[in-house]
């Protein structure tokens, strides 16, 4: 019996090392979830949830900190930080230190990671490209914290009218190509989709309305953040032991 | 020579007396102030009251430093715009009041500069008024009349 244990140990181990895609696949089959579509409704979680939660963002997130909409939550964000930047800057505080986001949640290992970034890149980037820089944020994220929940939140809609003024592409077409290969991002690397475009956007109607979107275009108003935290809390992933039936 | 010293010291008594009364002429409500600045503005439609505590972060100032506070920034961070209002307890405490909103400008306007350049002359415009122990900075599109707002309010 001791002899298959350590048998099937030995054969483990030597399995362990091979990529990351086997890794991928483990923490998909793992969860035994469904992670081909956004995550679907749920009673709202309360505040106590995210004191086990981290967000990692740009400056969309920005609104979030200044209202304090999510006030127990770990909010992480970077004015015009993008995926490469997550992987490859150290603008993240860690006592006297700085680090970068991925090495923050390494030290961290929170039980649920929230992640949104990608429209800092879109501005300028196809969505394609954007989409290869997240796929290599997202496997050094698997691997800083495999045991994780780890969620990606879609980039919210702009009012075009105002961003292609400035950013000639930065359009809902964009932002819309971007989401839903992020979205088979997620489902290859079994990890969770949270979709706060379409929110967004039924909220808004025709989207031309300043509502939840600022001035420039591209940001959270107070609404905004307020519609975010709501979708946040009625889709954040269940965790073991607050399963609802 | 004695009617002219007895005249010297009636003079001097009239201004100090002068000086209490304006000192002791009551401030305004901190709210009060920053939403006269508001209302006399074409801000971002995204104004939002701060918090205390997000407040004392955003300065580094703790509940002891001021009697008296009201904040409203463009929450979106679209625009830098703000109305930061604040008394202090006592004169130290102003000075030292003032010069934490003068820090918090320059901070922005560091932060701004590489974020949204176009909101760089409204920072270097920007000035922060004091008034006896009332402190006030402005961030806005028009800085003559946020003090002119502010002085109406101070000398009504």
């Amino acid at each position: 019996m001791k002899k298959g244990a350590a048998c099937l140990l030995a054969l483990l181990l030597a399995l362990s090392p091979l990529t990351g895609m086997a890794d991928q696949c483990l923490h998909a089959r793992k969860r035994g979830n469904d992670f081909s579509a956004a995550l679907p409704a749920h009673e709202p979680v309360d505040e106590t949830y995210y004191t086990q939660a981290v967000l990692l963002g740009d400056s969309l997130c920005w609104t979030l900190d200044t209202c304090d909409t999510i006030p127990t939550i770990d909010l992480r964000f970077v004015i015009g930080q993008s995926p490469v930047g997550a992987r490859g800057f150290h603008n993240i505080e860690w006592g006297e230190e700085k680090i970068t986001m991925v090495e923050y949640v390494r030290r961290v290992q929170p039980r649920v990671l929230f992640v949104m970034l990608g429209s800092n890149g879109l501005d300028y980037d196809t969505s394609a490209s954007v989409l290869r820089d997240y796929h290599a944020l997202l496997d050094e994220l698997l691997n800083a914290a495999p045991d994780t929940e780890l969620v990606l939140i879609s980039v919210p809609p702009v009012r075009e009218n105002i961003t292609v003024k400035k950013y000639a592409y930065f359009t809902n077409g964009r932002v819309e190509a971007f989401n839903t290969g992020l979205l088979a991002l997620a489902e290859s690397h079994g990890v969770y989709y949270l979709d706060i475009y379409a929110p967004f956007l039924n909220a808004q109607g025709d989207n031309a309305d300043h509502l939840y979107i600022a001035t420039d275009g591209i940001h959270m108003t107070p609404a905004g953040a307020d519609l975010f935290a709501a979708q946040l809390a009625a889709h954040a992933p269940l965790l073991e032991g607050e399963m609802k039936e | 020579m004695k009617r002219k010293l007895f005249c010297l010291l009636a003079l001097c008594a009239l201004l100090t007396l002068t000086a209490c009364a304006r000192e002791s002429k009551p401030l305004p409500a901190c709210e009060e102030l920053a939403k006269a600045v508001v209302s006399g503005q074409a801000f971002t439609p995204d104004l939002y009251e701060l918090k205390a505590t997000k407040l004392q972060k955003l300065l580094d100032v703790t509940e002891a430093d001021y009697t008296d506070a009201y904040a409203t920034v463009d929450a979106s961070h679209a625009t830098a715009e703000a109305v930061l209002v604040l008394t202090a307890p006592d004169s130290a405490g102003a000075q030292q009041l003032a010069e934490k909103l003068e820090a918090y400008r320059l901070d922005t306007l560091a932060q701004y500069q590489g974020y949204r350049p176009e909101e760089a002359p409204k920072l270097n415009a920007a000035k922060v008024y004091t008034h006896g122990l009332q402190c006030v900075l402005v961030i806005a599109p028009d800085q003559d009349q946020a003090k002119a707002d502010c002085e109406a309010l101070w000398n009504r």
